[in-house]
């Protein structure tokens, strides 16, 4: 197995972001990988057999499957030496009273309190790899809403669960899907019934923790006919020694009329590899919003996608990447039109600095019979100095009649009228450089709620701070 | 008859020195070691090639049908020669240059092509010389089932300056031949360049060609594609930009109608700084044509200013026809302006009922939306005897 | 239509598939749990992968390549990737020879 030169990921981490838990763990399994350690998993979290079956399985897929031979290097990644499974404590914690301290103050450092009392319907704040805080306002569960830890879920809703569980993204759909199956741990699960809106975002904090700590997280969403909801995923993770892998599987089912928004900001640490699949299947007249920002983590491979499943149904992606050193983002979204008259729109921004890579991959396909389909695409990428790079990939397959498809893409850097005219007004490069980035990204900051918009300003001045002077 | 180093022996190498054999033997080499393409080789994806079976065309013409036209006498020092003629005459000039752009084993279509190349021209325009006539070379074949292989080799002295137009004719109506058309454009500094090809082959030819250009510092290309004819026909356009101050215009059109199917594949390949491509790409689709673009700007580490445009617009004129557009970026430096875009879309309503609504009857209407699309681009078309052929070609294709 | 015998029974035991070629058609046998035989095109219509070299679970062909699952009895996709159904086949059980009836 080749070797990475180690990325520095911050000896100023702490000055950084301001905080650093040490490890403690109730259970910690062992390295690696092979059928004991799923039986493990499977066995702590009591689960049924056709769960551990299925685990299984995907264990054998993904042994069988070969890394993907374009995108990002991915050949460093040691998976034998990598964490499966952890738990932070030992039982879920009832309410915010009783979760660990030690915990409650990386919340703390993060304004999870404040999130907290504004979002009085619910957090679900994942540490390590279990829910351990979780609080579903009374009102979400008169109407039927069930926000839950994925863990539960199969638990306490098993029909449901099993119903679409794995038939959005099958284990043997890629690799890491494989994977994610084999050793899943923790994840939100939704499920919004029939004409139910929920007004509220929804969210839940993820945080890895551990020195080679894997984080193997699997949400499953489910927005019945008319409904709505707005999931919130976001995370910054403390620093760490090794690489460490995220591999998430997040699925969808958008019925009829109904819409759901996920939004996402991604802070790994830049150790992190951060392998993700996400995929909805939306239906008639329904809409699927995916929002994701990647500021973090090592490595990115993340293509949210949308299966247009029905005359009407509506897909829109929304990415932002930012990319500083050492860091590769390949990002982008996938529109699948199945069926006629449907639409899709996917915009990327991407920031590349101090030789940082951004990379937009996307896909829009048009099965035969999804005529009069329209689809745009546009993607700008913003270049802060000669050492970065950007690319972009927009793989296009139109088999369907009458449609309309549009991609536009422009690359650019700051521009020194720019930065000349802010500086001349007693603004710092630096501060200007900012201001500019800010700007250039605010399409995407305008989409997440107040609090979420103040933290990513504030994390894209930390990225800018000591920037090209 | 097959494609043997018999095949080679009897036919390709007569007459020809001892290097041009070697190369055609090496490139016949590469072409036995080279695996057919793959589906899941992203170039090939979309372009299927499995129906071709080469070895039904391998009966290989031995003249192509090469005819040069300089349109009055060509300044001293120039060289204007069948290819064959000029590997023999001025092995000085051509041996270095000669499938060093488009190179024999890059895949097994350039191989098969750097093997049996049945032929071609060479152009050389001395340092400092400037040839005001347009040079005309046409290459017919109106027969099928066969191999016709022409390669264009144009070397480009400093400073010089001239226009060159390869116009390939094959007829409608003869049975499937296998051709290609490949050009390699040599540019030295300050040299400005027009070259125009125009591929008019049969409708049931199998063509592939490899269009490659180098530009040295200060010289200036402008390029012009037309693909009217083929059954298949995949064309690759690259310009690498490799001295300070170049500038690529790689600008095209095309037609498909029928069962057609088209591929381009297209570079601006910005190894130094400074330079500047600019790349437009139109076609309109009728019936159940295909067509497929793919093009990618590079700009290399260190390229610092430079500029580069690329787009693919398509009209789809029949619901049955499908236009695939794949514009990709790669950029290394940030002190660069690039953009690119591409469309892919019916003839817009609007426009339909504003003509219709002022009494012009369909067909007309359709005839003056499509002439419209393409006419910003046939401006570009760098010289008027060119442009002339061009804007016949379409006249009459449109109806 | 042509009605063509493409196996014996005994050839596909129960909890199996296999492929097999009608005419000019590539069909996937399947002996499902419930007994009976089924007959659907054995190239998946997501990329092409050959279904008869998948598992079934219950009443569903997987692909094994993506992992698309369609339902045996009447070619609907019941998990993605796949979106296109699968061409099913009329098959009749004659003794033991298994016929199907494919395009000419």
């Amino acid at each position: 197995m080749a070797t990475l030169p180690r990325v520095d990921v911050g000896s100023d981490y702490k000055e950084k972001y301001g905080f650093f838990v040490p490890e403690d763990y109730v259970f910690k399994a062992k390295r690696g990988l092979n059928p004991e350690i799923v039986k493990e998993i499977s066995w702590m979290k009591k689960e049924p057999e056709w769960m551990l079956n299925m685990r299984l399985r995907s264990l054998e897929i993904f042994r069988k499957k070969p890394m993907p031979t374009w995108g990002a290097d991915l050949s460093v990644i040691d998976f034998e030496n990598i964490f499966y499974y952890l738990r932070a404590s030992d039982k879920q914690s009832k309410t915010w009273e009783e979760l660990p301290p030690d915990i409650k103050k990386t919340y703390d450092r993060l304004g999870v309190p404040e999130a907290e009392r504004k979002f009085l319907a619910g957090v679900s704040a994942q540490y390590e790899s279990e829910v351990v805080y979780h609080s579903l306002h009374e009102e979400l569960s008169k109407k039927g809403v069930i926000f839950t830890d994925t863990d539960s879920a199969l638990r306490d809703h098993p029909e449901l669960f099993k119903e679409y569980f794995g038939t959005i993204i099958p284990p043997a759909d890629n690799k890491f899907a494989a994977l994610n199956t084999a050793v899943w741990s923790g994840g939100s699960f939704i499920y919004v019934p029939k004409g139910v809106r929920v007004e509220i975002p929804l969210q839940a904090y993820f945080r890895i923790n551990a020195e080679n700590m894997g984080q193997f997280e699997r949400t499953l969403i489910i927005c019945d006919e008319g409904s709505f909801v707005h999931y919130i995923e976001g995370c910054t993770a403390p620093i760490y020694t090794s690489d460490s892998l995220h591999s998430a599987v997040v699925e969808i089912i958008v019925k009829r009329n109904a819409r759901c928004r996920y939004t996402t900001i991604q802070n790994w640490s830049t150790n992190v590899f951060n392998l993700v699949t996400k995929r909805a299947q939306v239906f008639g007249d329904a809409t699927m919003e995916w929002v994701d920002g990647n500021l973090g983590s090592q490595i990115t491979m993340k293509y949210p996608s949308v299966y247009l499943m029905e005359p009407g149904a509506k897909g829109d992606v929304l990415s932002v990447a930012f990319a500083g050193k050492g860091q590769h983002q390949d990002a982008g979204g996938k529109m699948i039109h199945v069926a006629p008259n449907t639409t899709s729109t996917i915009t990327s921004k991407s920031i590349s600095k101090n030789g940082g890579r951004t990379s937009y991959r996307g896909h829009i396909k048009m099965y035969p019979g999804a005529n009069n389909c329209k689809s745009f695409v546009k993607c700008d990428a913003l270049l802060l100095d000669d050492e970065s790079r950007s690319d972009t990939y927009p793989y296009n397959d139109v088999d369907a009649e009458n449609v309309t498809l549009g991609h536009e893409a422009t690359v650019s850097k700051v521009s020194d009228e720019q930065l000349f005219y802010l500086m001349s007004r007693g603004i710092t490069r630096s501060e200007a450089e900012t201001m500019i980035v800010n700007g250039f990204i605010e399409p995407f900051t305008k989409e997440l709620p107040l609090e979420y918009a103040v933290e990513l300003n504030r994390l894209i001045q930390l990225e800018m701070e000591g920037s090209v002077g | 008859m097959s494609l043997t180093a018999e095949t080679l022996e009897r036919t390709g190498l007569r007459g020809e020195p001892d290097w041009l054999r070697d190369r055609r033997r090496s490139a016949l080499a590469d072409y036995e070691r080279m695996p057919a393409p793959s589906k899941t080789d992203e170039e090939w994806r979309r372009t299927d090639v499995s129906r071709l079976k080469v070895a039904d065309y391998s009966a290989i013409e031995d003249r192509d049908g090469l005819r040069l036209d300089s349109q009055g006498a060509l300044p001293a020092g120039v060289i204007l020669q069948p290819l064959r003629e000029a590997a023999r005459d001025h092995p000085e000039l051509v041996e270095s240059k000669l499938f060093s752009l488009v190179r024999g084993d890059r895949d097994r279509f350039t191989a098969l092509h750097a093997a049996f190349f049945t032929g071609g021209t060479f152009l050389y325009v001395p340092d400092g010389v400037v040839v005001e006539q347009p040079i005309l070379g046409r290459t017919i074949s109106n027969e099928g089932g066969n191999f016709v292989l022409p390669h264009t080799l144009i070397v480009a002295g400093r400073g010089s300056r001239f226009h060159y137009l390869d116009e390939y004719i094959g007829s409608d109506d003869a049975k499937a031949g296998y051709r290609s058309g490949s050009a390699e454009i040599f540019l030295g500094e300050g040299a400005q360049v027009g070259y125009v090809a125009v591929q008019k082959w049969g409708r049931n030819d199998w063509h592939f060609a490899d269009q490659r250009a180098q530009l040295q510092r200060d010289s200036t290309l402008r390029l012009f594609g037309v693909t009217l004819g083929g059954h298949f026909s995949k064309t690759r356009v690259e310009a690498s930009l490799v001295g300070p101050g170049a500038d690529a215009e790689l600008k095209a059109i095309y037609l498909a109608s029928g069962d057609q199917f088209y591929d381009f594949h297209t570079l601006q390949d910005h190894q130094v700084g400074n330079t500047r491509s600019d790349l437009l790409f139109k076609g309109a689709l009728q019936d159940v044509a295909r067509t497929v673009y793919a093009g990618l700007i590079k700009i290399e580490k260190g390229a610092a200013r430079s500029d580069a445009y690329q787009a693919n617009r398509n009209l789809v004129l029949s619901d049955h026809a499908k236009a695939t557009s794949i514009p990709m970026l790669e950029i290394d430096n940030n002190d660069v302006r690039c953009t690119h875009g591409a469309t892919v879309g019916p003839l817009d309503p609007q426009h339909m009922f504003y003509l219709r609504s002022r009494g012009i009857p369909e067909p007309t209407a359709r005839r003056m939306l499509v002439q419209g699309f393409f006419g910003d681009v046939l401006d570009r078309i760098p010289f008027e005897h060119a442009r002339t052929l061009v804007e016949g070609e379409l006249e009459a294709r449109l109806g | 239509m042509a009605r063509v015998r493409v196996a014996s029974a005994s050839e596909v035991p129960v909890e199996s598939v296999k492929g097999v070629m009608a005419n000019q058609t590539e069909v996937c046998l399947a002996h499902a749990e419930d007994g009976q035989f089924y007959a659907i095109n054995d190239v998946c219509t997501h990329e092409n992968f050959l279904l008869s070299e998948g598992e079934l679970f219950g009443l569903d062909i997987e692909c094994p390549q993506h992992g698309s699952r369609f339902n045996l009895k009447t070619g609907k996709v019941t998990g993605l990737p796949a979106v296109m159904p699968a061409t099913t086949y009329p098959l009749t059980l004659d003794g033991d020879d298994i016929y199907i009836e494919v395009p000419d």
